[in-house]
């Protein structure tokens, strides 16, 4: 009996020894390593997990076409992830892990309270990481980039779309949460406003833990807005505030940086939300292309009842930015990689041909801008009505001194 | 002059009076009795006099001074050591140590020294044990040092609180309850011990419910009802009153079945 | 003198040679694991002050929720010294830790008149409104962003401390002194009155102790100790962020100290390190790992109500049957 019990043991043992080995083999076969250091358990969770499901859809389609083709070498690319949940100490452990064990080439992050333990790391290895927060940029942040989400940037686009579509709206109001995400949120909308001859009735920030908007609302209605832009509020403030905005019977014009709708539609109806203005479409939307519309399917697919967000594409879209700079640099070594996306002219973004932004307001041009589609929700989904272009809007000088001008009166650090 | 002395004291908890107006005075080397009904606010006074509640009116005079509104600790400071109804004690500390920490008051090192454990320190140690130890033999368990509080005998238990009080050295000792659950033989024990700290040059004030015990051991007794006091005096003195009689069991027998 | 010390030694031999056994690994220990794991070692030293100070105030019988803020103070402190004001870490160290004592000495005023449950949730409130004064003064807090470039501890020039081993040998350093001065504490006179109060607070008044006094001292002390834990982690992660001071962490604080137990010295040092051990142990398995976390938490939790430290009381009646079985007397 106990024999037998030590043989099964012992062969497993082998196995698994055997098994391992051939991993080894596999992966001694070219592989480029690229680090996954986001929230994957807590609260932040949220802001980490459904990337993963972008991520894996791409590295099985590069890797079952047969890897990447990098100069005269072929790539299979393994993502390796690390839980940081959110945290800024488990987060420097996790980049050094990967940097120093798994010799990671570049890493995708969420940015925020993880950013600043990890940078001076991340900068003396000479790593790129790539966030999906552009206010994380910074001039001692060298290999820190933003090639996907323009928030909140794109926040000047969605202003001047309701302007141009709605000339008859004259009065906005801005509300979003207390912290960083909101307050910036807050103002670059207002510039936004102001610089397309919106007057901006009431722009104010709330506390992180409120749960009673009526009060909120209240005030905003009495200053008789025609639209309301909820800034960067996180989905559960979003309901609350449509919930009540609804009830104390207002209607008009609602925007902000993102939508959940579950959460809002469970608590007024579709009516309320139509028209509704933000920046980031559903991928089968048909203005966008095939790829975008093989990854919806292919999504879909995995994941049928998960819901879609940003969050499930950024990485994934850091992903295509950094294979491009790669081809590019015909070498996957990060510096590489690095000066080859910032000496390009034109660096393809999912929304289309992107340039380097973010000298004047973040002290370093790594910020990825595209043009941006402009969204409106119709019968529950959101569908682009508008391609706008950050740069064309910077043209015009006035628009651009009412943007720093705001962005003073916000105490937000500028570098121009 | 007297050693305790209530003026007009009282308590009210909301509109409840928990004690109305009492006048009470305890002369040094006495052992005074406090007698009354459940609810009549025995232990009340006990928490005003030694400073755990505050009270509503009136005020309390220790050897002179007004300790209305001194805190409990500074209260033990100046003498008046009290015990609680039922067994309160270190449960997870053993005899010896329960009367150590309760000898906190005469350790007189200061925190620095305690932390840094200088020779000093060790040697008021040293002292404080012995102390500790001479009044576990007193109080008749010296055998019992080294048990847990928690697990001594329910006799023990209250022999135990007794000699925390006395540990921090007082003039004066309010004892709540020093006999309750015992058996007739720890009772006698007991009693026989209140009598003994006396001798020792304390004044006891004790609250009880075995009358027997009370009637043997008390020079004096104070019965309240109601928050209000209806007699004082010597034991005779206290039975014979018609309202004790009617305080405890509506007037039809006596009190005191001596 | 030298004849005491000696018989000190050799009537506690198995004690100091555990420890010397103890010593020896914690020495080596960096040498025998990844780089990034020296990481976790140095994450792991601090987490231990951390544990160690929050045992020192639960032991006058109050949990505070303030603790992982008080941290946050340290943190801030050394921040401002060191980045804003150029004061040397030496300096800085004990400084900073003061400073979370001052606070701690301000806040623990209306904190000790509360108990139980009352002490729970003002003492979050008051941490709380620490967290809130951070994110809202960006001068000189920095707001959400924090505070960036703390510089590395200097030292002979030879030694770089920004490297990891260095660091964790600093770590390990002071985290020993931390912990001897508060096993002196709590082997005190001292220490015993903070468990009589835990034990009975009317009865410790009714003593002549001044409870709040006592209690004030522990929240003063721990949060001293909580503070240069704070100092260890800002001028390892050189940069201090107000998300680093949050509720998950006083979560996680809980948790170590729930499974380790607080009735012993050694318990919630057991608690932090097994757990931090489990979690890098578990860290391949990503999404499943706080369910499974969660279930050893609770199994542990129902088979050692008191924590990993109730281990010892099982073990030893087991040890003692061996013993017995072998023929000798069993220990007490």
């Amino acid at each position: 009996m106990t024999r037998k019990v030590w043989m099964g043991l012992a062969l497993l043992a082998v196995f698994s020894l055997f098994s391992l080995g051939l991993q080894e083999a596999w992966a001694a076969e070219e592989t480029v390593k690229i680090g996954y250091c986001a929230p994957l358990s807590g609260p932040a969770a949220a802001w980490g997990l459904p990337g993963l499901e972008g991520t894996s859809i791409w590295v099985d389609k590069v890797n079952a076409a047969g890897g990447l083709k990098v100069g005269d070498k072929t790539y299979k690319i393994e993502i390796v992830k690390y839980d940081d949940e959110g945290d800024g100490a488990k987060a420097l452990v996790g980049v050094k892990k990967l940097v120093l064990e798994d010799k990671v080439v570049a890493i995708l992050m969420l940015g925020g309270a993880t950013t600043p333990p990890t940078q001076p790391f991340l900068s003396k290895e000479k790593i790129m990481c790539f966030v999906l927060i552009a206010s994380d940029i910074a001039p001692d942040r060298p290999y820190l980039m933003d090639v996907t989400d323009n928030f909140p940037a794109y926040h000047l686009l969605h202003t001047e779309y309701i302007a141009d579509a709605h000339p008859k709206a004259k009065k906005a109001a801005i509300i979003s949460q207390d912290d960083e995400i909101g307050l910036a949120a807050i103002a670059w909308s207002e510039a936004g406003f102001k610089a397309a001859g919106i007057d901006v009735v009431y722009s104010k920030a709330f506390g992180v833990s409120t749960t009673d908007f009526a009060p909120i609302i209240t005030a905003v209605l009495e200053k008789k807005p025609d639209i309301i832009s909820m800034g960067a509020s996180y989905p559960e403030f979003q309901a609350l505030i449509c919930e009540q905005a609804y009830t104390q019977g207002w209607r008009g014009i609602i925007t902000s940086a993102c939508w959940d709708f579950g959460a809002i539609l469970a608590k007024v109806p579709k009516e309320f939300m139509e028209g509704a203005v933000s920046g980031f479409p559903d991928f089968d939307d048909p203005k966008l292309t095939k790829d975008h519309h093989d990854f919806w399917a292919e999504w879909k697919k995995r994941y049928p009842d998960h819901s879609f967000s940003e969050i499930v594409w950024e990485y994934m879209g850091a992903l295509d930015v950094w294979a491009y700079g790669a081809q590019k640099a015909g070498s996957v070594k990060s510096e590489d990689v690095f000066k080859a996306l910032k000496a390009a002219d034109t660096v393809p973004h999912s929304f289309g041909p992107g340039k380097w932004f973010g000298k004047e307001t973040f002290g370093n041009d790594n910020l990825l801008v595209p043009t941006w589609p402009i969204t409106e929700i119709h019968g529950g989904k959101p569908a682009i009505v508008a391609y706008k272009n950050l740069f064309d809007w910077l043209k015009d000088a006035k628009k651009k001194q009412i943007l720093f001008d705001t962005l003073k009166a916000w105490n937000i650090k500028t570098y121009q | 002059m007297a050693l305790l002395q209530l003026k007009n004291l009282g308590k009210d908890f909301g509109r409840l009076v928990a004690v109305n107006r009492i006048d009470l005075t305890v002369e040094p080397g006495e052992i005074r009795g406090l007698i009354g009904p459940n609810g009549s606010g025995k232990t009340t006074i006990f928490n005003l006099i030694t400073g755990f509640i505050p009270p509503s009116r009136g005020s309390v005079f220790f050897q002179g001074e007004d300790i209305t509104d001194l805190p409990p600790h500074a209260v033990a400071r100046r003498g008046l050591a009290r015990t609680f109804q039922l067994t309160t004690l270190f449960k997870e500390m053993t005899a010896l140590e329960n009367v150590v920490m309760a000898c906190h008051l005469h350790l007189r090192v200061g925190l620095w020294r305690q932390f840094w454990r200088t020779a000093r320190t060790r040697r008021r140690e040293k002292a404080v044990e012995f102390r500790a130890m001479e009044l576990l033999e007193f109080m008749g368990m010296a055998e019992r040092a080294n048990e847990l509080a928690g697990e001594l005998p329910h006799g023990h238990q209250c022999a135990l609180g007794i000699s925390n009080a006395l540990a921090t050295n007082p003039k004066m000792i309010l004892l709540d309850e020093p006999v309750g659950g015992m058996n007739p033989t720890e009772t006698a024990q007991t009693m026989d011990r209140i009598r003994r700290l006396r001798d020792l040059g304390i004044t006891v004030l004790l609250v009880e419910h075995d009358m027997k015990a009370v009637m043997s051991t008390c020079d004096r007794i104070t019965c309240i009802n109601f928050g209000n006091k209806i007699a004082e005096g010597t034991a005779r003195d206290v039975c014979s009153s018609q309202d004790v009689i009617e305080a405890y069991l509506g007037g039809t027998s006596g009190v005191c079945s001596l | 003198m030298i004849r005491r010390i000696l018989v000190y030694i050799v009537d506690n031999f198995r004690w100091i040679g555990w420890l010397m056994i103890l010593g020896a690994v914690l020495i080596v220990l960096p040498y025998m694991v990844r780089t990034y794991q020296v990481e976790v070692l140095i994450l792991l030293l601090i987490d231990i002050i951390l544990v160690v100070s929050f045992r020192l105030i639960t032991t006058t019988g109050g949990w505070s929720l303030a603790h992982v803020p008080m941290m946050g103070c340290g943190a801030y402190a050394t921040a401002l010294l060191t980045a804003g004001l150029g004061v040397p870490f030496w300096i800085s160290l004990p400084l900073s830790g003061l400073a979370a004592a001052v606070m701690a000495f301000i806040l623990s005023y209306p904190l000790a008149r509360t108990t139980g449950f009352a002490f729970f949730v003002a003492s979050f409130a008051a941490g709380d409104s620490l967290r809130l004064c951070w994110t809202r003064f960006k001068t000189p807090f920095g707001g959400h962003k924090g505070l960036t470039n703390i510089p590395v501890p200097e030292f002979f020039s030879s030694v770089d401390l920004s490297a990891p081993i260095p660091y964790y040998y600093l770590a390990l350093v002071i985290t020993a002194l931390c912990l001897l001065i508060m096993f002196r504490l709590d082997r005190s006179r001292i220490g015993h009155t903070f468990k009589a109060i835990s034990m009975n607070a009317d009865l410790s008044r009714s003593l002549g102790i001044n409870v709040t006094f006592y209690k004030m001292l522990a929240f003063t002390i721990g949060s001293f100790f909580a503070g240069v834990a704070g100092v260890l982690l800002a001028h390892r992660l050189w940069a201090v962020v107000p998300a680093q001071f949050g509720f998950v962490t006083t979560l996680y604080l809980l948790v170590w100290v729930v499974f380790g137990g607080t009735r012993t010295f050694h318990g919630p040092i057991l608690g932090v390190v097994v757990l931090t051990f489990l979690s890098e142990l578990l860290k391949p398995l990503f999404e499943w790992v706080p369910m499974i976390f969660g279930t050893i938490i609770i199994l542990t939790l129902i088979f050692f109500p008191e924590g990993l430290e109730g281990l010892g009381h099982r073990f030893t009646p087991w040890l003692d049957r061996q013993r017995f079985a072998a023929g000798d007397e069993p220990r007490h």
